[in-house]
């Protein structure tokens, strides 16, 4: 009984868990010349989403004077990752443009899948951008 | 003094427990993902509105067109085709600020005349503005294009799964033309699963 007691105690703590940490994470890019940091573009809050999710390409374009940008992720686990995203913009002096509007949204990465995450910045004094990651809560 | 040392312990054990009961009130991120049901939640209405912005802003004849000039645009209630009761005004509420925002398109809004109507009304009758100064009525612009939209919903389940699919569809007409300018459509699924605690 003692036994059975402790056993689901046990997996009600696995349950209650939350499975976002808030462990300070880098994400970097594996390129020909080894590894190179995205941090000042991609922040992932938690070091084991940052080993599990690498950033293979970042790319940044004007669509009729806002800034597009498209951050494309790679799955290095077998597993489907449930995350969340959200984009912050900055405006030419660093200063983070509609900060209040941005919303988390969800996206599924299936194992080993590589998938593209697209933001328009809301008005065109956005000119940088930042992707944060994390897991599902 | 048995009856007050077994009396004791139970009310230790109600306060306790109804200290654990209290309400707690506190702040939270407007902007979480919510997960409570697979109703249409406030995470659908910010996906739906940041997706359906990002499509027409991007869209390369939009791009052109708004360009040059701030195109006036008036937007049409949402056909909510769903089971549910829905603030469909809230989600055409947000495109719209998400709009004017962008820099891209000024709107009109039809809700508000008869106050407007009022308004001008009462500048011209009331004596209390400027000679000259009070707004005539007849130079408003008109709206070129109209922005219209459909949302509706597919329902499965059994008995331990609830699956919910979201689609909505939003279109701008070139009320002149006639023509569809631009459509696009938001997808969304939500399942919901009886867990092994009944949760």
């Amino acid at each position: 009984m003692k036994r059975f007691a402790a056993l689901a105690l046990s997996l009600l703590c696995i349950g209650c868990a939350p499975t976002a940490g808030t462990e300070a994470g880098t994400i970097s890019m594996t390129g020909l010349n080894g590894e190179k940091t995205y941090s000042s573009y991609v922040n992932a809050n938690n070091s084991r989403l940052a080993r599990r999710i690498a950033v293979v390409r970042l790319d940044r374009a004007d669509s009729g004077g806002l800034l597009k940008a498209a951050v494309t992720i790679q799955s290095r686990s077998d597993d489907t990752e449930a995350l969340q995203y959200k984009w912050t913009w900055f405006d030419s002096k660093g200063f983070e443009v509609n900060s209040s509007s941005q919303p988390w949204q969800p996206v599924l990465v299936y194992g080993m899948q590589t998938t593209s995450i697209q933001g328009l910045a809301p008005n065109p004094s956005a000119k940088d951008f930042k992707l944060h990651l994390r897991f599902q809560e | 003094m048995k009856r007050l040392i077994l009396v004791a312990p139970v009310c230790a054990l109600v306060a306790s427990l109804s200290a654990c009961g209290a309400q707690v009130v506190r702040y939270g991120d407007a902007q979480a993902v919510s997960t409570v049901s697979t109703d249409f939640g406030s995470s659908d209405l910010q996906q739906i509105a940041q997706s359906m912005v990002d499509s027409m802003l991007t869209f390369p004849p939009i791009v052109e067109e708004t360009s040059r000039r701030r195109p006036v645009v008036a937007i049409d209630r949402v056909k909510n085709k769903t089971m549910q009761h829905i603030d469909t005004e809230s989600i055409t509420d947000s495109i719209r600020a998400r709009l004017l925002k962008s820099g891209k398109f000024r709107f009109i809004d039809r809700t508000t005349d008869s106050q407007a109507i009022d308004e001008v009304r009462y500048q011209q009758e009331s004596g209390l503005t400027q000679a000259g100064g009070a707004v005539k009525f007849g130079r408003q612009l008109a709206p070129e294009y109209m922005v219209t939209a459909n949302f509706s919903e597919i329902e499965q389940r059994n008995s331990d799964t609830k699956d919910v699919y979201y689609k909505f569809t939003m279109s701008l007409k070139n009320l002149s033309t006639g023509i569809l300018e631009w459509s696009d459509e938001k997808e969304i699924r939500k399942t919901a699963t009886r867990s092994f605690f009944g949760q």
